[in-house]
């Protein structure tokens, strides 16, 4: 009544996988892998798709060391999304819902 | 700590492969689940993770006490003993300053004048459900339907499980405890059923209820006088929406998460505007509620088994508490009294006529079915106007209101939008089940890249398309 099968929970190795690669598209075998990549694949397409969120929240903070490594790390990541155009694009998309929806932002 | 936040991403995202590494070391992993629930309440209030962990204590101890007791008369004795002290927090922080309100409102009624104030206290959040699952626990116990627990870490863990610890799904101790006597099945976790849960909840709450209550129902019921009678109908058919689309978004993201962490809870709403009696409509709203009222109130007052007048009543006492439970203010109590009424009034007239009938093969035909359900629909609206509104008297005044201003010519404010956003509420009520299955077994079918495009491509555009500043869940007020 205390365990499982052997093979019912996958082993930490397995995990550590698709953890280290997740983002570079790897193919993650068992379920946790799968559910690890999806997590942590989908939090880092939408940074890159919208890191102007990911910068809000981060100046909302007293400024301390840690916050400056992570707003330089956003910077990054902003750069990166308005070099591949995306930033632009989600911030027109954004503009249109504001309008949608007539709310100030 | 809300959800749809960018906090709750990254606690998540450490948390699940904690989860999964431990998931072998059952203790360890326990132990570090509860660590992290008390750093998600931390968010919310750090001296009321006090409460919680002296509230587990507390329930651990007495089902101890209960489990090792031979007697039935101590056994019986100790139960009530847990059951009052578990909810004298609850009615100490939710409903001292009403009762001492009401008091005083009656003193000025017959001119005498009645001191204390208000306490000032603000009502921790997630107290409702953490006085739930204790005195489920207790009970169960009690009624031998669960093992007293021997571990005090499953029992903090039973009762502060981060993903139904501030809003529900309301989990019994016998549906839970099991789950934590041995590692979890990673072969249960079904990412389709997650993903379509966690995303349709963010969709449902963000999108659906967030911009209809402020476009909308917000505006509408803060100001009644100055809508027309079709603004006023529409506000409350939406605010139906909004409730809905509110409440399960919250359960099925909570589903959603813990099933990511290897834990199952029970269903919550099982498209409740399409039933055909107000029974039916308990059956798919909060049914985990609904069923905790049953078997911890109901029951006990005696259920169906003391008679046709004495089930009434019980239904209507049921019904009354449970809406008191919703907010310390009469509204509550009317909305809970309507229920009430409303079910004893369908028990009445069910035993009061013949089963072969034609008025019952009537109700069972598809013009009956159709009148059942707009009369089931519309009269859960009504209540639900005294649900929302702020107290007895401007609910009152809403519903004269629209049938005062019948006939009247008024602009109509509903935008083209607020309509859309209603149907696509009412839309999830009218799905076939196999569009939910169908959409899951193609999520669940497509490789990795995909899935994890479409559930980014899905939260963007819940993102794009979200109010600035998302409100907390209406659920967390109770």
């Amino acid at each position: 009544m205390s365990a499982v099968s052997p093979h019912a929970a996958l082993p930490a190795q397995d995990l550590l996988h698709p953890l280290a690669t997740a983002t570079a598209a790897a193919r993650p075998s068992g379920p946790v892998g799968r559910a690890v990549a999806l997590v942590y694949g989908t939090c880092a397409l939408l940074a890159v798709a919208y890191p102007q969120a990911l910068a809000a929240w981060l100046d909302e903070f007293e400024p301390n060391p840690v916050v400056a490594i992570a707003q330089s790390g956003t910077a990054r990541l902003v750069a990166i999304s308005e070099g591949l155009g995306v930033a632009r694009i989600s911030g027109q998309v954004r503009d249109l819902g504001k309008h949608l929806t007539r709310k100030p932002d | 700590m809300l959800f749809p936040t960018i906090e709750f991403a990254l606690f998540f995202m450490l948390v699940l492969p904690c989860t999964w590494l431990l998931n072998q070391r059952n203790e360890l992993k326990k132990a570090m689940l509860v660590l992290a629930s008390y750093v998600f309440y931390s968010f919310w209030s750090v001296p009321f993770l006090l409460l919680l962990f002296l509230s587990s204590v507390f329930n651990y101890a007495f089902g101890l006490l209960i489990g090792r007791s031979a007697t039935e008369g101590l056994r019986k004795i100790l139960v009530g003993i847990a059951v009052v002290c578990n909810l004298i927090p609850l009615c100490f922080f939710k409903y001292a300053d009403f009762v001492v309100a009401q008091v005083q409102a009656v003193g000025n009624l017959v001119g005498v004048a009645v001191g204390g104030g208000s306490t000032g206290l603000a009502v921790p959040v997630a107290i409702s459900f953490l006085t739930f699952h204790g005195i489920s626990y207790v009970v169960d116990v009690h009624r031998r339907k669960v093992e007293a627990s021997r571990s005090l870490v499953d029992l903090l863990l039973y009762i502060a499980f981060f993903p139904h610890l501030v809003a529900g799904p309301i989990v019994r101790a016998a549906e839970f405890l099991g789950q934590l006597s041995r590692p979890c099945d990673p072969r249960e976790i079904d990412l389709g059923r997650c993903a379509l849960l966690i995303l349709g909840g963010l969709f449902k709450k963000v999108v659906v209820a967030s911009h209809l209550s402020i476009l909308f129902v917000d505006p509408v019921f803060t100001h009644p006088q100055g809508y027309g009678s079709v603004d006023l109908i529409l506000a409350m058919y939406a605010y139906a929406v909004v409730i809905y689309c509110d409440f399960s978004a919250y359960t099925d993201i909570a589903i959603g998460v813990a099933a990511l962490l290897g834990y199952r809870f029970p269903q919550n709403f099982d498209q409740p505007y399409s039933a055909l009696s107000l029974q039916d409509f308990w059956h798919r709203w909060h049914i985990t509620l609904s069923t905790w009222l049953r078997d911890y109130l109901y029951v006990p007052l005696g259920g169906s088994r003391a008679g046709r007048w004495r089930t009434y009543r019980n239904l209507i006492v049921t019904m009354v508490l449970g809406g008191l439970w919703h907010g310390a203010g009469l509204q509550f109590v009317v909305w809970g009294a309507l229920h009430g009424f409303g079910l004893a009034g369908e028990r009445l007239l069910r035993e009061s006529t013949d089963a072969n009938g034609r008025f019952r093969a009537f109700l069972r035909s598809e013009a009956g079915q159709t009148i059942r359900f707009l009369l089931v629909f519309h009269f859960v609206c009504v209540a639900w106007v005294f649900f929302r509104a702020a107290d007895v008297g401007t609910a009152v005044d809403y519903l004269t209101t629209i049938v005062v201003r019948t006939g009247h010519a008024a602009p109509v404010t509903a935008t083209p939008l607020v309509i859309v956003l209603m149907l696509l509420g009412f839309l999830t009520q009218l799905l076939p089940l196999a569009a939910y299955g169908w959409a899951n077994a193609t999520y669940r079918r497509v490789h990795l890249a995909a899935q994890v495009g479409f559930a980014g491509l899905a939260i963007w555009s819940v993102t794009m398309l979200s109010p600035s500043g998302i409100a907390p869940f209406i659920y967390f007020a109770f």
